[in-house]
């Protein structure tokens, strides 16, 4: 079977090779850089040998240089296979370096079979007369070699070079979409948390954080539960609980919070869950709003309708003390005789009446029983004279 | 001539009402306390014809008198008249509505206190006869009493509908009601004598 010994410092390049190869029937050694292709050479020659050009310790051109001089190996044809660099001069110093091919990167396994092929006839014709003849000096050799690998170092720079600029651009992009994930995060106005599956308090902005009453170092790695008021313990973990099952991917509560002072912070919760591929919970993301003022405000609103309506009970409980001696006064005219001095005493109750009448009428409920006794008779429409 | 008992703590208009109700032509009689009241009513020797009870009182208020009136069949059928100057809550409405016969808003003048007082005897005195001949037909006793509240109030169904439009009607409540107002109606409907 043909040996062909490939020598590329990329073990995946060899690997190509290696698969086109022994697919069409070639035996394959490998060697990673010049040095190890001429020892594994030396010991067991190949038929052929493919190489690239810029390896490390022994780079193409000074393994082909040694290649063609060394009395054993110097009738193996040479094939360099490259991708690197595509100057002309390159190929003419392969050339007068003693190569049979300069094969540029990549080349379709079929034209690279049917070069193989056509090297190997070839060689087979010229076995009996290798030129040993150099045209160039030494120096010279060295010169056009030093210019060409310059050359190709260049070029890898460039490539180099430009790999960078690319990452550095991506690298850039990132941080910029990072900056305005921050901004948001450190806006102060709205608490934003992210915790663990567990509810740990992974992150905590520092809008939280104040609402809160803590430092970030105080909160990070605790249990949000242990922040939560006792009355609203069972509320939470039940929202927690539907977002685990799946129920939903997010929830609203309205809860309270115990603050590091001992105050109560009144919060509305948005929590919802965040999810990798597979559905399973990555980060619970929290966002919060202090709504203590609005709960105080509700309070205040609550108290003082209560003590309206106290005060109205109050008033209506004054009316019928009022209502006593108006009846008394009543009571006594009626049983004088009507001259004009009981008239205009009548007249005087019946503007007190009507005003205690009024008094009475701003307390709603209680229009609602008189209504209900005078449709039941229980009331009649009443006369004072 | 009708005896009328007053239950007030004002001293003053008890007074007055002692002086209206004799031109009137009732004979008034005053206690200035609920438990003044149930006391004598205890002693078995007074029986008022009707009650004007006011509410304000202490230690023991109107409330708490006319229960206590209600309470005993010695003389829970004595009609009483609520004498004050404050409407009721609606709680209280829908406790006691069925326990009085009228309701008097102080002040008032004499014609009103003449007009209204005899009103509810008359009517009272219609509603015995009827119950009284429905008892010699067989009526029984504890549907006969409760016709005598459904009369005196009219308010059976009101009663009903106010718990419904205040919120506290239970399910409870309506079986209740329902029961007492079918038996009522059917057993009433029995007994020929009663007008419909």
């Amino acid at each position: 079977m043909t040996k062909v010994l490939v020598v590329d410092d990329n073990p995946q390049n060899i690997y190509l090779l290696e698969t086109i190869l022994k697919s069409k029937g070639f035996d394959v050694a490998s060697a990673t850089n010049g040095a190890e292709a001429l020892d594994s050479a030396r010991i067991d020659p190949p038929d052929l040998i493919i190489s690239d050009i810029l390896m490390p310790v022994m780079d193409g051109f000074k393994l082909c240089r040694q290649w063609k001089i060394d009395g054993k190996l110097k009738h193996i044809p040479f094939i360099f296979y490259t991708a690197e660099y595509t100057d002309p001069k390159a190929e003419k110093f392969a050339s007068d370096l003693g190569a049979e091919r300069f094969v540029i990167k990549p080349q379709k396994p079929d034209e690279l079979i049917r070069i193989i092929r056509e090297v190997l006839d070839e060689s087979m014709k010229n076995r009996a007369g290798p030129s040993d003849e150099r045209s160039e000096s030494d120096v010279e050799v060295l010169q056009v070699y030093n210019d060409v690998l310059f050359r190709k170092l260049e070029n890898k720079v460039k490539e180099l070079e430009a790999d960078i600029s690319e990452r550095k651009k991506t690298e850039r992009a990132l941080r910029e979409s990072e900056e305005r994930f921050r901004k948001v995060f450190e806006s102060g106005t709205v608490g934003i948390a992210l915790y663990s599956p567990e509810i740990r308090i992974l992150q905590i902005n520092e809008g939280f954080c104040k609402m809160l009453g803590y430092v970030e170092g105080e909160l990070v790695g605790k249990n949000m539960i242990d922040f939560t008021h006792e009355d609203y313990k069972d509320l939470t973990a039940r929202s927690i609980e539907r977002l685990r099952a799946g129920e939903r991917f997010s929830d609203s509560v309205e809860k309270q919070y115990i603050r590091k002072d001992g105050s109560i912070l009144w919060a509305m919760i948005k929590i919802s869950t965040i999810l990798d591929a597979d559905g399973r919970i990555i980060f619970f993301i929290v966002f919060a709003n202090d709504i203590t003022e609005q709960k105080k405000l509700e309070e205040a609103r609550k108290k003082a309708l209560r003590q309206i309506e106290s005060n109205l009970e109050q008033l209506a409980t004054l009316n019928d003390e009022i209502r006593n001696p108006l009846a008394i006064i009543v009571a006594r005219l009626s049983l004088e005789d009507r001259n004009r001095s009981t008239e205009q005493m009548i007249r005087a109750v019946q503007a007190i009446d009507s005003i205690v009448n009024r008094l009475d009428q701003g307390w709603a409920e209680s229009a609602k029983v008189r209504e209900f006794l005078e449709r039941n008779n229980q009331i009649s429409g009443r006369e004072i004279t | 001539m009708s005896k009328v008992l007053c239950v007030d703590d004002n001293v003053d208009l008890v007074e007055v009402l002692t002086e209206m109700l004799t031109s009137l032509m009732f004979e008034p009689y005053t206690v200035l306390g609920g438990k003044e009241c149930i006391d004598l009513l205890n002693g078995g020797s007074f029986k008022p014809d009707i009650i004007l009870l006011d509410i304000m009182m202490s230690p023991m208020d109107g409330w708490t008198t006319l229960r206590n009136i209600r309470g005993d069949p010695r003389y829970d059928k004595i009609p009483v008249m609520m004498l004050t100057g404050k409407y009721p809550t609606m709680a209280e409405v829908n406790e006691y509505v069925t326990l009085f016969e009228g309701y008097l808003m102080k002040p008032f003048a004499l014609g009103f206190l003449s007009s209204e007082i005899n009103k509810v005897l008359s009517n009272v005195k219609k509603r015995e006869e009827i119950i009284d001949d429905a008892r010699s037909k067989g009526a029984d006793e504890l549907m006969l009493s409760d016709y005598r509240k459904l009369s005196s109030t009219g308010c059976l169904l009101s009663q009903f509908e106010t718990i419904i439009t205040d919120g506290t009607f239970t399910k409870e409540h309506f079986v209740e009601l329902d029961e007492r107002f079918e038996n009522i109606v059917k057993e009433l409907k029995e007994i020929k004598s009663i007008p419909e």
